[in-house]
This record gives C-alpha cells, sequence and structure tokens, in this order.
C-alpha cells in the first residue's frame, strides 16, 4: 500500500471522526469544506482535520482511497460517511445523530436540533 | 473550455437511459444535478452517488476540477 494510504488508513482508525478538508477545522479555504467543518464546530463534535491542500499526495490519495472524486469527506470509526452534499442531508435528516449515536461519537442534540429548524 | 449543464445532462442520461435526470447551472463552474433511478434502490446514498461521479469520470474532475462545484442528489423512484 502507497505510504499516504497507509497514512490515511492509520488516521481513520486512530481517530473516531476525521474530516479530510481543503484548509482546517478554524480556516477552511473552501465553501464546501467550511460547510461540513461548520457542522461538526457548531455540534460539538471531536474530530481530527486533515488540510488536504497543504499535500498534493494527500489530495489525490484520499480521492483514490474512498473512490471518491471530491473533497471534503467524512469519516467515522474509519467508514466513509460522504460528502458535503451527503452530510447536510443527513444532518437535515437526523441520519448523521443516528450515525454518531450508534458508534458513540458525543455531539450536542440541541446544537443539531437547531440547525434542523434553522433550515426548516 | 468549461462544461456546461447540457453535457452533463447528456453524459448522465447515458448512463442513467430510464432514469430521470435534470441539472442546473449557468455560470460554467457551480453545477446542481439530480439523478432519479431504479438502480439506486436498496443503495446508500454514497454508492447512488458513487455510480453518478463514475458517468462523469474523466469528464469533470482535475485539480481545481470542475467536479467539485456538482452539488449532487439522488433517489430510487419511490
Amino acid at each position: 500500500m502507497s505510504d499516504v494510504k497507509e497514512t490515511i488508513q492509520k488516521t481513520v482508525t486512530d481517530n473516531s471522526v476525521v474530516l479530510f478538508m481543503k484548509g482546517t477545522k478554524e480556516m477552511p479555504q473552501c465553501g464546501f469544506s467550511s460547510r461540513v467543518a461548520g457542522v461538526l464546530n457548531y455540534m460539538g463534535v471531536e474530530y481530527a482535520d486533515v488540510n488536504v491542500l497543504a499535500d498534493e499526495n494527500m489530495r489525490q490519495g484520499i480521492k483514490d482511497f474512498s473512490d471518491w472524486p471530491t473533497v471534503p469527506q467524512l469519516y467515522v470509526k474509519g467508514e466513509f460517511v460522504g460528502g458535503c452534499d451527503i452530510i447536510t442531508e443527513m444532518t437535515l435528516s437526523g441520519e448523521l445523530d443516528t450515525l454518531f449515536d450508534e458508534n458513540s461519537v458525543t455531539y450536542d442534540k440541541d446544537a443539531a436540533d437547531k440547525i434542523r429548524e434553522a433550515n426548516g | 473550455m468549461a462544461i456546461t449543464a447540457q453535457e452533463i445532462e447528456t453524459l448522465l442520461k447515458d448512463a442513467f437511459p430510464e432514469g430521470q435526470v435534470t441539472v442546473q447551472g449557468d455560470d460554467g463552474q457551480h453545477f446542481a444535478a439530480e439523478v432519479i433511478d431504479a438502480s439506486f434502490k436498496g443503495k446508500n446514498r454514497v454508492q447512488q452517488q458513487r455510480s453518478v461521479y463514475a458517468a462523469l469520470k474523466g469528464k469533470m474532475d482535475g485539480s481545481n476540477g470542475e467536479l467539485h462545484a456538482l452539488a449532487l442528489t439522488t433517489k430510487a423512484p419511490s
């Protein structure tokens, strides 16, 4: 396995929630990445952020790893969950809450409800 | 030369001949596509959208990647 794949595998194994994104959770550098990071930050989820802009191998490697052509990419307990569209849909439908519950990922339930109310 | 909504629609219609495909976006960069197809039945969103991205393979991705700006919605017919 190439070293970038190994690094990715290790990262998604060692951290229950990982977001491969453009920029960082404090400083996202793309609208789609910032939306997903924003949801996770607002819901108080603890996650590792990986800035794919910092390393061209990572930028391509993550797309090969998941056979998914875009960034951001969210992983929960080593499983690829989706990109911006899917995470947005799952947040609004409540499926993201369920996924976090099932994987004992702590998050702020009221914040999740507020997001849904705001996008009613 | 930026891709057009029409070209994306054709690509998706070829890949999903019986499906319902709608593509919007007239700025040459940001697109929204919806694909409703029976083949999505029983598949989760990631699997559904993977097959759509596969239909666009190599047409839209590049390092800045026009695909970067494709908002995708997929459903099985209800």
